[in-house]
C-alpha cells in the first residue's frame, strides 16, 4: 500500500511538470519599462525596455520597438523581433507620450486593470514629447545606463523625498473614478541628454490639459498627503525685515526680495466646506519648520522677528495656493479632490462628472496657513 | 436509521475546536468576492448590513441549538427522520447533501478560475481540480478528527495575513465613506443577504454536534467563531471601499485579492502570487469540511460506505469542474448556491423548530397518557 502511493507520487511529479509551460529565466525578457505612444494613422507604438538574464552577455537590459492597434498586439509585434520570451509581470514604469495622453488614457488603463498579472504598483508618468524620445535618449551613451532602472528610481526617490506626490497605477485609477477628482502625473523630459522630472501633468479626467510646474507639485502634495522633511524654498520681500539687518547692504538694496529655504518637518492639511450652497471651502495648512538658509544676515533671536518671519511666510505660502487654485480652475482639472469633499455634503451623495465641471471654476477657497518655525540652525 | 447516534469516545471532539471550524468553513472563495456583492447594494453602509448579517446569523445559530438540544445526540439528519418520517426525512436530508454538494462544487470552480486568472492561465481545471480533490481525499481518510486537526494548523498558518492589509489601510480614502447612513432599510437588507454566500457553512453543525465530547460548552466557541468571520469580512469590505473608487470596486471582483496587489516585499514584488497560494489552504480546509459532511451524511442515510462516496464524489466533481469553463458559469453556479442555500441555511432553521417542539410535546404527551 505504501509503496504504490509512494510510486503514484513520484509519477505525479513527473507528469506534472508538463502542465505549465516552462519558464527558464534565460529564455525571459522581462519587461521592467513600456511606453506608449500613439502614431499619426491611430496606431500604438509601445517601447519595450526589458532584462534578460544572460550570463555571456554584458548588457542586460535592451529596448525594442513594436506598432499594433493595442497595447498586448504592439507587444506581441515586438515579439517578432526579439529571441526572448518578453513578460509583462514586472512593468514598474509606464511613459506615455505627450499627444497620447492628450487624447486620453482609459484605452491603455483597461488591459493594465483587466490583466492580473499585472502590478499595481507600477508608476505612470507621461513624457514631455515622445515616450519613445525619453526611453532611447541614453541609447547613445556608452555607460550602458539601464535606463528603465534608473527612471524608476528617479520617480521613486522623488516621491520618497516627497518632492512629487506618489502616482501608481493604484493612485491614478482611484483619483480617475472618484468622482470630484482629477488625476495627475510627472512629465519627464530630456535635460542635458538625461530624462528628469520636469513638472507635473494635470488631467481632466483620463485627458491631459496642462501642466504645473515643480514648486507648484510640492504645494499640492502638502495639501493631499500629511507629510515630513521636504525642503520649501520662498521668496520673502526685503522690506519689513530691514530694521532687524545686522549688515546692510553695501550698495543699498539691490533687490527688493531675499530667498530662504527651510524643511518641512511636519506638514498637514484638512480642508472643510464651509458653505455648500455658495461652494465655499476652507483649508487650514500647517507647517512646522526649520530655517536651513538666508540670503540675508537677519538677526532672528528677537522672538518677533521669527513671528514676523512666519507671517510673511504665511502670506506667501497663501498666495502661492491662491495663484494654483486659479490655474486650475481656468484648466478646470481638480487635483485637490474639492468636488470629493462637496460629495460628501451633498444630501444624495451623488456627483456627476458635469456637474463638477461646471461648478469646479467658480468655487471659493479660504487658505489659512499656520507656519510654525520650531529651529533655525545653530546661528541665531 | 436512528434518530440518535452513539459516537465512540476516541472520536469525539472538544467543543472549543467548533471555533475554528466554524470560521475555517465560512473564511474561503466567498470572501474574495463579498466586498464588491455587498457594496453594489448597501454602497458606503455597507459595514451596516455585515453587522445586521452578523445580528441575524448569530439568531440562526442560536434557533440550530435550540433544535438539536431537543435531543440527546442527534444530527439534523436523524431529526428530519424523526420530524417528518422515514420518506420525506431521507429525501430532506438527500437535499440537504445534494446542496452541500453543489456548494463544494462552487468553492473548487470558483478557486481554479483564481489561479487560472491570477497564476497560470494556461493550466487546466481538471489538472487543478485532480489536485485539489486529491488533497481533500487525503484528508477526509484520516477522518473527522484529521480534518479538525487540519483546520486547527491552517487557521494558524493563514491568519497572519490580515497584517499585511496594514498597506492598504494606509491608502484609504475616508471620503468614500460619508455621507454615512445614506442607504435605506432595504438596501441595508440586501446588502446582508449579499453576505450570505460568503458566511454560509455554518450547517456544518447540524452534522457535527453529535461529536461534541462536552455540549454544554458548545454555544460560546460557535458565536464566537461567527463573530471572528464576521469580524474578517468587516474588515475586509471596510478596507475594500476606503482603497478603491466607488465605481471601480462596483465591477472589480476578487476586490480583498487585488488588495493584496500593492503589497511588497524587497524580497517579494507581488505578494498577490503568495497570497493565491496560501488561500488554498483556507479554501482545502472548507472543501475537506463540506466533503466530510457529504460523505458522512451519506453513510448515515444509506449506510453507504464513506470511501465508496468519497472516491465517488470526487469523480464526479472533477468530472464537473472540467466541464464549467466559462466565467459566467462558475458565477451563475455561486448565485444559485447563493439563491438556494439562503432557505437552505437561513430560513429553514426558523421552520423546523416550531415542527420540532411540536413533535416534542407531542411525544411527552403520549408517554405521559401512557404512564397514566
Amino acid at each position: 500500500m505504501k509503496n504504490t502511493l509512494l510510486g503514484m507520487l513520484v509519477l505525479l511529479m513527473v507528469l506534472l511538470t508538463g502542465c505549465v509551460q516552462p519558464k527558464p529565466i534565460e529564455e525571459l525578457g522581462i519587461i521592467n519599462t513600456r511606453g506608449v505612444d500613439i502614431m499619426e494613422n491611430d496606431k500604438i507604438e509601445t517601447t519595450l525596455v526589458f532584462l534578460k538574464f544572460n550570463s555571456r552577455d554584458q548588457n542586460i537590459s535592451k529596448t525594442i520597438t513594436g506598432v499594433g492597434n493595442t497595447i498586448k498586439n504592439a507587444r506581441n509585434k515586438a515579439n517578432f523581433k526579439s529571441n526572448f520570451q518578453l513578460t509583462p509581470g514586472q512593468i514598474r514604469l509606464e511613459i506615455y507620450g505627450k499627444t497620447t495622453a492628450e487624447k486620453g488614457l482609459l484605452r491603455y488603463l483597461d488591459t493594465l486593470i483587466r490583466d492580473a498579472r499585472v502590478s499595481d504598483t507600477m508608476y505612470l508618468t507621461v513624457s514631455a514629447t515622445t515616450a519613445n524620445e525619453i526611453i532611447t535618449s541614453t541609447q547613445n551613451q556608452e555607460s550602458g545606463m539601464n535606463i528603465g532602472k534608473f527612471l524608476h528610481d528617479l520617480i521613486e526617490r522623488n516621491i520618497k523625498d516627497d518632492t512629487i506626490p506618489r502616482v501608481t497605477l493604484q493612485d491614478f485609477v482611484h483619483m480617475f473614478y472618484d468622482k470630484g477628482q482629477d488625476p495627475y502625473l510627472p512629465i519627464l523630459s530630456i535635460k542635458d541628454d538625461a530624462p528628469a522630472i520636469t513638472a507635473m501633468a494635470i488631467f481632466q479626467g483620463d485627458k491631459l490639459v496642462g501642466q504645473i510646474s515643480l514648486d507648484e507639485t510640492l504645494l499640492l502634495n502638502l495639501y493631499n498627503k500629511t507629510f515630513n522633511v521636504a525642503p520649501l524654498e520662498i521668496s520673502l520681500p526685503q522690506k519689513p525685515f530691514d530694521k532687524f539687518q545686522r549688515k546692510s547692504n553695501q550698495d543699498g538694496h539691490a533687490e527688493d526680495n531675499f530667498y530662504i529655504v527651510m524643511t518641512v518637518i511636519n506638514g498637514e492639511s484638512k480642508t472643510k466646506m464651509v458653505d455648500v450652497q455658495n461652494l465655499k471651502f476652507q483649508t487650514n495648512i500647517n507647517l512646522d519648520v526649520s530655517l536651513l538658509e538666508l540670503t540675508e544676515d537677519i538677526n532672528i533671536k528677537n522672538p518677533k522677528v521669527i513671528k514676523l518671519f512666519e507671517k510673511e511666510i504665511e502670506k506667501d505660502i497663501k498666495q502661492q495656493y491662491e495663484k494654483l487654485l486659479s490655474k486650475l480652475q481656468e484648466m478646470n482639472a481638480d487635483p485637490f479632490g474639492y468636488g470629493n469633499i462637496y460629495r460628501t455634503k451633498k444630501p444624495s451623495g451623488n456627483l456627476t462628472d458635469s456637474d463638477w465641471r461646471d461648478k469646479f471654476p467658480t468655487i471659493k477657497v479660504d487658505f489659512k496657513v499656520n507656519v510654525r518655525i520650531l529651529h533655525h540652525g545653530t546661528t541665531p | 436509521m436512528d434518530v440518535n447516534v452513539t459516537i465512540k469516545e476516541n472520536i469525539r471532539i472538544r467543543a472549543f475546536y467548533l471555533f475554528f471550524i466554524i470560521v475555517s468553513i465560512q473564511i474561503g472563495v466567498g470572501l474574495l468576492g463579498a466586498p464588491m456583492y455587498i457594496f453594489t447594494e448597501a454602497r458606503q453602509d455597507s459595514w451596516i448590513s455585515i453587522i445586521i448579517a452578523l445580528v441575524y446569523l448569530l439568531l440562526v445559530l442560536f434557533v440550530m441549538f435550540r433544535i438539536l438540544n431537543q435531543y440527546e445526540n442527534a444530527d439534523i439528519l436523524g431529526i428530519q427522520v424523526d420530524v417528518f418520517g422515514k420518506w420525506i426525512g431521507k429525501a430532506l436530508g438527500t437535499l440537504y447533501i445534494v446542496h452541500i454538494t453543489i456548494a463544494l462544487l462552487s468553492v473548487l470552480v470558483t478557486y481554479i478560475e483564481v489561479v487560472q486568472i491570477f497564476i497560470f492561465p494556461e493550466l487546466s481545471s481538471l489538472i487543478i481540480g485532480f489536485l485539489l480533490l486529491s488533497l481533500i481525499i487525503y484528508g477526509v481518510l484520516g477522518g473527522i478528527r484529521v480534518v479538525i486537526g487540519i483546520v486547527f494548523i491552517i487557521f494558524f498558518l493563514t491568519h497572519w495575513l490580515l497584517f499585511l492589509l496594514y498597506e492598504p489601510v494606509m491608502r484609504m480614502d475616508m471620503t468614500h465613506f460619508q455621507p454615512m447612513f445614506h442607504a435605506s432599510i432595504i438596501e441595508l437588507f440586501k446588502g446582508a443577504k449579499a453576505t450570505s454566500y460568503t458566511f454560509m457553512g455554518f450547517e456544518i453543525l447540524f452534522f457535527l454536534y453529535p461529536f461534541i465530547q462536552n455540549k454544554g460548552k458548545a454555544k460560546f466557541p460557535v458565536y464566537l467563531g461567527a463573530c471572528w468571520s464576521a469580524g474578517i469580512v468587516l474588515i475586509n469590505t471596510v478596507i475594500a471601499i476606503g482603497y478603491f473608487s466607488p465605481h471601480q470596486l462596483e465591477h472589480l471582483e476578487w476586490s480583498v485579492l487585488s488588495l493584496y496587489k500593492i503589497v511588497t516585499f524587497p524580497f517579494v514584488e507581488r505578494f498577490d502570487y503568495i497570497f493565491v497560494a496560501v488561500w488554498m489552504m483556507v479554501v482545502l480546509t472548507t472543501m475537506m469540511l463540506l466533503m466530510w459532511a457529504i460523505t458522512y451524511g451519506l453513510k448515515r442515510l444509506y449506510k453507504i460506505p464513506q470511501k465508496t462516496t468519497l472516491y465517488l464524489t470526487s469523480f464526479i466533481l472533477l468530472v464537473i469542474c472540467g466541464f464549467i469553463s466559462y466565467h459566467y458559469l462558475v458565477i451563475a453556479l455561486t448565485d444559485q448556491v447563493a439563491r438556494i442555500g439562503f432557505w437552505i441555511t437561513y430560513v429553514y432553521p426558523f421552520l423546523l423548530l416550531p415542527l420540532v417542539l411540536l413533535k416534542k410535546r407531542f411525544r411527552k404527551n403520549k408517554k405521559g397518557s401512557e404512564g397514566k
